[in-house]
């Protein structure tokens, strides 16, 4: 799942609850409903039936996965078709699910895949390894002018269906984020039904149809999308206990962009499932109607990025100086509220790939070093507390979105750097606005997080081609770099591509690319009548043994 | 009257034709590029380039308005770039919901405020008049925003009489309705009231009570219809504010109007989609205010219509 931060409202709607709390405290309205006391039979097990609905920010754009780069997208679609392979929560490992086997050629050019027998569309067809290739064609397909699911694939050079099941995919070049793209990126990579798509035409991303566990049923526009189970499924990951279709009749995902109206819809027993801020999950953890379920992010959901084509942030030094002097520990107390662990470099540990050794080169929370790096760096302290070389003041805008926990963290940033000399002048700016500036390079710093499940983020981040159209608004380009990035993507052996990958990190930590500040813990919260909702520790809903009580 | 109407329909269209050009350029000149937000993490230079040169997004602006206003004077607004259906179809979608809200949010403005403002003039300097004067300054004062999220607090989750969000049923609009009314509802309520004392200062009035009429006679039937007029214009120039409105409820209620789409259009730049609804509720706006202007010969048979 991609997703940048972008962002809605807020200070005045937390005032606004405030108020309203208040003004119920106040006594004027009865007390909130409270769990039922008498003891209710233990329920004897999973029971098929029932509707879950799920509460989401924001609508997709399109159903068809070529169409569509959105997170929103993927969340409904991951349903529709599924992964091809899944990632085992326990072990971290690959295990079957449309594919029953998958191998990587001795040159790591070519993957042959093995579907599994049996696998049908929506339509009741067989899926054949025909179908695969005709979806993946389709991606490819310059006049497709595919949104996301062509670049996930990789450098495809040939696609060759082998037999019914079985279809060798050759890339022009290794690519070690192959068997990513169709696990958890799968929602965007999984098979379209041909017959669908011919039917359709234009309107095919209103009427999806796939082979995975949910079938599509509507879409209302600007409300919600609703699926029903496929009552064929049985080619689920083995790691379910649930075997065979889904056990709740349906699956609504209804839309409320309001964060505060989201909770309020939760509280009301309107949605069943949803994601909390960590700002708000106080209110819902010691709630008896609730179940919390907890991860750590997997992206690094705040960092300072410099810019590094600036003076002076040019300079290493300076951007070390930064480094040493943000306290993130209270960042993360005041921007999220303590729910976050400090982050040291460009990738969590919840990704694949995260270098252990980075805790060993992190810069600490150290303002005599700070200070000393600048001193060196030829910024002398200046009058009123402002650092000053060749006459100039060092004076950095932080540019940032108007998202309440980047407020805050921004201004905690601004006062941590003033005791060091430096001047930090806030600038927020609306998503689109922000992303045109940071390309331009107009900033001096930024704050920016991302989520992101392979560590090949760092290529969209710091390589050097990614300047001025691609995310590297900390516009730097090295040769060294750029190698290890390129290579990382190249080496399919996952030992091999955990050394460059680590390699990496090295050296964006030791240029100071970022300031990396925190990962923030995520919390979704599930109303007690959907059962056996699970999450894997890195963030993927598993929803293959939920069930509704219906008592 | 049937001349008047089709003058006024006429004159209508270089209001559009203003209106477009505005937000074309507006749309365009802020910051931000449509294809850099859709492609996001994607974004691969050549691949933007190409979606760029797809939409038509590199040719010159003047000639991008132009193409889209040959295509405006046929019915064809374009493709949304976000979700590459038409605007027309995506429009329709919600309209109907936006017109659905706002005339709710009307109905319920008028008759509270013309009721609490017909009660306040009744019961003039007694305590009723000052209750519901405050009342109304209160109604005036507080962001729909505020009080949509007070009543959502209230009603659905403590009380749990109405649902939160969406629009399924006449149920869900209740609170919207109601949060987007409020400020018309109090407006009303000070003109109809100050109308009404002033009518009622009239030799008409004093004529009809002199005759022994009663009170209420008075009151309805002479002083109200009078007074009327300068609130039927507040009432067209409320709907205007209204339909802004729905911009920020729309949201609050997840409500799938109009309102969220213009949102949602304006952050990704959707630059086809931000036309046409700007377009659709200015032509909205105008035919509410062409319906206001007709409704003053019905309150007033003296108003005659003429080109």
């Amino acid at each position: 799942m991609l997703r940048l931060r972008t962002g809605l409202r807020g200070r005045v709607v937390q005032f606004g609850l405030l108020l309203v709390v208040l003004a119920l405290v106040a006594g004027c309205a009865r007390p909130a409903p409270q769990e039922q006391a008498a003891p209710t039979p233990e329920p004897a097990g999973p029971k098929p039936g029932g509707r879950v609905v799920i509460g989401y920010t924001e609508e997709p754009n399109t159903l068809d996965p070529h169409k569509t780069g959105a997170a929103a997208a993927w969340f409904i679609m991951d349903k529709l078709g599924g992964p091809y392979i899944w990632e085992d929560p326990e072990t971290g490992k690959y295990v079957p699910g449309v594919f029953e086997r998958w191998e990587a050629s001795a040159d790591g050019r070519t993957w042959t895949l093995k579907l599994r027998p049996g696998v049908k569309f929506h339509s009741g067809r067989a899926l054949t390894a025909a179908d695969v290739k005709a979806t993946w064609d389709r991606a490819l397909d310059p006049a497709t002018k595919t949104v996301a699911a062509a670049g996930m694939l990789g450098p495809i050079e040939n696609i060759e269906v082998v037999d019914e099941l079985t279809l060798k995919v050759t890339h022009k070049k290794p690519f070690g984020p192959f068997l990513y793209a169709i696990a958890q990126l799968g929602g965007y990579t999984h098979t379209i039904d041909p017959d669908a798509l011919a039917r359709h035409g234009d309107n095919y991303g209103r009427n999806p149809s796939s082979v995975g566990p949910w079938k599509f049923k509507e879409w209302v526009t600007g409300s919600s999308i609703t699926l029903v189970k496929n009552p064929d499924f049985n080619w689920t990951a083995p790691f379910f206990k649930n075997q065979g279709p889904p056990y709740p009749d349906e699956l609504v995902v209804k839309y409320i962009p309001e964060d505060a109206t989201r909770m309020a819809a939760l509280e009301a027993g309107e949605i069943d499932i949803v994601t909390v801020a960590p700002t708000e999950i106080d209110r819902f953890k010691d709630d008896p109607r609730f179940e919390i379920h907890s991860y750590l992010a997997q992206g690094v959901n705040l960092s300072i990025w410099f810019n590094t084509t600036k003076v002076p942030l040019d300079d290493v030094r300076v951007r070390r100086a930064i480094n040493h002097a943000v306290n993130r520990k209270a960042i993360i107390d005041a921007a999220i509220e303590g729910h976050g662990v400090e982050a040291h470099g460009p990738l969590p540990p919840t990704i694949w790939g995260y270098w252990e050794g980075v805790k060993d080169i992190a810069y600490k929370l150290d303002v005599t070093r700070a200070n000393a790096l600048l001193d060196e760096a030829g910024w002398k302290m200046g009058a009123g507390g402002v650092r000053e070389k060749d006459g100039k003041p060092l004076k950095l805008t932080l540019f940032i979105m108007p998202l309440d926990a980047w407020q805050r963290a921004a201004q905690v940033i601004q006062a941590q750097l003033k005791p060091i000399g430096i001047d930090v002048e806030i600038q927020s700016y609306e998503w689109g606005t922000l992303m045109q500036y940071l390309s331009e390079g107009r900033h001096d710093m930024n704050l920016m997080g991302y989520g992101y499940g392979d560590p090949d983020i760092m290529y969209l981040v710091f390589h050097s081609s990614q300047i001025g159209s691609g995310l590297n608004w900390v516009h730097y380009g090295n040769p060294e770099l750029d190698e290890l990035l390129e290579a990382q993507r190249h080496t399919p052996e996952a030992d091999k591509r955990a050394k460059v990958v680590a390699d990496a990190q090295k050296f964006i930590v030791e240029q100071a690319l970022w300031a990396p500040i925190y990962t923030q813990q995520v919390y979704v919260a599930v109303n007690k009548r959907v059962k056996d909702f699970r999450v894997s520790p890195r963030g993927y809903w598993l929803l293959h043994d939920m069930w509704v009580d219906q008592q | 009257m049937s001349q008047y109407i089709a003058g006024r329909l006429l004159a209508a269209i270089p209001v559009l034709l203003g209106i477009s050009v505005f937000v074309f350029f507006m749309a365009h000149l802020a910051p931000g590029d449509p294809v850099t937000i859709m492609l996001g993490l994607q974004a691969d230079a050549e691949q933007m380039e190409r979606l760029r040169e797809e939409l038509g997004l590199n040719d010159p602006l003047p000639v991008q308005y132009f193409r889209f206003l040959s295509g405006a004077v046929r019915g064809d607004l374009g493709r949304s770039l976000k979700s590459n259906r038409l605007v027309t179809q995506e429009i329709t979608d919600r309209f109907p919901r936006t017109i659905q809200l706002a005339a709710a949010g009307m109905g319920l403005a008028i008759t509270i405020g013309v009721i609490a403002g017909v009660v306040a003039a009744a019961f003039h300097r007694r305590l009723t008049d000052t209750a519901t004067m405050i009342l109304a300054i209160l109604g005036v004062s507080v962001p729909s925003f505020w009080l949509g999220l007070m009543l959502i607090y209230l009603f659905s989750v403590r009380l749990r009489w109405l649902p939160v969000a969406g629009a399924d049923t006449w149920r869900h609009l209740v609170l919207p309705a109601f949060s987007l009314g409020v400020l018309a509802a109090a407006i009303l309520a000070r003109m109809t009231r100050s109308g009404v004392l002033e009518v009622l200062r009239q030799d008409y009035v004093r004529t009809a009570r002199a005759k022994g009429l009663s009170e209420r006679v008075v009151l309805y039937r002479h002083a109200l219809k009078n007074a009327l007029i300068p609130v039927v214009t507040i009432v067209g120039l409320q709907f205007g504010g209204l339909l802004g409105g729905t911009v920020i409820i729309e949201t609050l209620f997840a409500w799938p109007g109009l309102g969220t789409l213009a949102i949602t259009s304006i952050l990704a730049r959707d630059f086809p989609m931000v036309q046409g609804i700007v377009l659709y509720l200015a032509l909205g706006y105008v035919l509410v205010n062409l319906a206001v202007d007709l409704t003053y010969g019905y309150l007033d048979p003296r108003i005659r219509y003429r080109r």
